[in-house]
């Protein structure tokens, strides 16, 4: 069954990874981020309940949440900056720095 | 009252707070910057800035001390040579992008307390990384560094090209570390509950579970070499530095490139020892094609930060070379002499870009000609570090560059080396390129150079002595360190030499 399980996070992950690279709105690409980072708590959850001492997946799996909730509110300050100069959050028009 | 007691002997029995000092000076610090703003309502910012130097003294002071006299291990830190110099070589990298960005108080009108702070929080996040033993610590650091950069490389909030710049940089380095988690899964999960490095080689059996750590090993490749830029995770780096404010620049070009280094060295060395035939042939890969791409690509440029940018691609692909060589009798001193080395050149090519752009407001280089007549200090001290990075005799980057490749060499690395040479001469090419447009008069000067004396005034004027000052000094360190230090690189080298693990 456990593989099962791995599946399901394994595809969290690649659908978060699809939208990160294939979305045109800033707020778009943080919630993949956050999904991306989902399944990888799931996965940490998932492997810790087959052992004896589960204190370390579970401590890990909160740090994680922490830090997804850190660097989405990183990305909707930046994205507020950039809304605030272009009126807009699409980032495919961001192509100032080129080659 | 007892259970305080208790409480506070049983603290003092676990975390061996003589170990963390050095941290826990730069967190004092960091509290004092806030409140200090606080309590000031904006004004007086000069101090900000001289609490941040004082408490990187101090730490620098401390960490010093302890490298003299090796201290107890522990369960979250361990303290060995290696670490402590990577410790070390961040200070310094904090240190001196502190120095060049005091003139930056008085010529902008955004807020000014927070600068120091995202520096303070940036290089405490680079110094625990570089003692980090257990998989919490690692991550959490590395995105406590990932996220303070992020925000000083978006601080000018009005510059559109900042702003993009912090967007693409928060992105990418949130992928990449979700990358990096994700092999940390697999490697909890496949050895039975362990979170501590030492622990993981212990309980995971090699043999039974080569394909996942295989799987494991290539996404924790993905996330470190990231932060590394080596080559198809590189494509942030020149968008990042050319839209960044250039001190900003400056400070995450080494201080994240030393931490990413000690946690590749680290997560390699102890977690994948069988694997070290399939790594290395990935790695070296890497390094080569880095190096190629770094320098070929860096020729064509137009803007200085992003020739930087490229350099500093092609710089880690050497430093590369110095982690596959590591054996035994020498540890991984080729590595450790040239990042010393490389922070030295790269600040003070920062170091004079930096009062450059502030008195013309141009980054290409094409307005860096004739500069020999206008300040002859700014391009001496250039040409110096320019050639230092080239690998030109006298200076210290060619006797950097001469271990690394003589290191690279005896340990079997043929391919890599030969590739290194190469490249090596053609990223001469465009660093002389600067160094003669700079130094050749021209009849017509550009427009930008002709305002040079006016706008040098109007800013000496401004700003006191002192600080003025504070840049000059930080280039002449810099400028001092990568002359002399290939001259006396014995010392170094044997400070270096016993961090094998």
């Amino acid at each position: 069954i456990i593989d099962y399980e791995l599946i399901l996070s394994t595809y969290l992950v690649c659908v978060g990874f699809f939208g990160l690279i294939t979305s045109r709105n800033m707020v778009r690409a943080l919630m993949s981020l956050e999904l991306i980072l989902n399944g990888i708590i799931l996965n940490f959850i998932i492997f810790s309940n087959f052992f004896t001492n589960r204190e370390g997946g579970e401590i890990f799996s909160l740090f994680i949440i922490t830090l997804a909730a850190v660097e989405a509110a990183t990305g909707l300050a930046i994205s507020l900056s950039i809304h605030r100069i272009r009126k807009c959050t699409r980032i495919d028009q961001l192509n100032l720095l080129k080659w | 009252m007892n259970d305080i007691n208790s409480f506070l002997s049983r603290l003092n029995s676990t975390i061996n707070f003589s170990t963390i000092l050095p941290e826990i000076i730069l967190i004092v610090g960091l509290i004092t910057i806030v409140i200090t703003d606080l309590v000031n309502k904006g004004k007086n910012a000069i101090f900000l800035y001289k609490i941040f130097l004082i408490s990187t003294l101090v730490s620098m002071g401390i960490l010093f001390y302890q490298l003299i006299s090796v201290i107890a291990f522990e369960d979250l830190y361990t303290n060995n040579i290696f670490n402590n110099l990577f410790r070390f070589f961040i200070l310094i990298c904090s240190f001196i992008s502190v120095l060049l960005s005091v003139d930056y108080v008085l010529c902008s009108k955004i807020s000014l307390a927070e600068f120091p702070l995202f520096k303070i929080s940036a290089g405490l996040g680079g110094m625990i990384l570089s003692c980090a033993t257990n998989l919490i610590t690692i991550y959490v650091s590395l995105e406590f560094l990932a996220l303070s950069s992020c925000f000083l490389s978006g601080y000018t909030k009005r510059d559109i090209r900042s702003n993009e710049a912090s967007m693409k940089f928060l992105l990418m380095s949130g992928a990449s570390s979700s990358s990096l988690l994700y092999g940390f899964s697999l490697l909890y999960g496949f050895s039975d509950g362990q979170v501590q490095l030492d622990n993981i080689i212990d309980k995971i059996s090699f043999s039974q579970y080569l394909p996942i750590i295989c799987i494991s090993a290539a996404f924790i490749l993905a996330g470190t070499a990231f932060k590394l830029s080596l080559f198809p995770f590189h494509q942030w780096t020149p968008d990042v530095y050319e839209g960044s404010p250039t001190r900003v620049v400056a400070f995450f070009s080494v201080t994240s490139k030393v931490a990413a280094l000690s946690l590749f060295t680290r997560l390699f060395r102890l977690i994948f020892p069988y694997l070290s035939n399939e790594w290395h042939i990935v790695v070296e890969l890497l390094a080569i094609s880095s190096m190629i791409l770094g320098n070929l690509i860096a020729v064509t440029q137009r803007s200085f930060k992003r020739m930087l940018a490229y350099s500093s691609i092609s710089q880690i692909g050497y430093v590369m070379i110095g982690i596959l060589a590591a054996d035994l009798e020498n540890g991984y001193a080729s590595m450790l002499t040239y990042t010393f080395i490389y922070i030295f050149m790269n600040l003070g090519t920062f170091a004079r870009i930096t009062p450059f752009s502030l008195r013309t407001g141009t980054n290409n280089i094409r307005d860096y000609a004739g500069l020999y007549m206008k300040d002859p200090v700014l391009t001496f001290s250039l040409v110096l570090c320019l050639l230092s990075l080239g690998g030109i005799p006298p200076l210290s980057g060619f006797f950097g560059k001469h271990y690394l490749f003589w290191h690279g060499w005896k340990a079997g690395l043929y391919i890599s080396v030969t590739v290194a040479l190469v490249t090596s001469v053609i990223s001469i090419y465009y660093y002389l390129k600067i160094i003669k447009l700079m130094l050749t008069k021209t009849t017509n000067l550009v427009d930008t150079l002709k305002t040079y004396e006016k706008q040098k005034s109007l800013v000496s004027s401004v700003i006191s002595t002192k600080l003025k000052s504070s840049v000059e000094m930080a280039m002449i360190l810099c400028a001092l360190a990568s002359t002399l230090s290939g001259l006396f690189m014995d010392p170094i080298i044997k400070i270096t030499r016993n961090t094998f693990f």
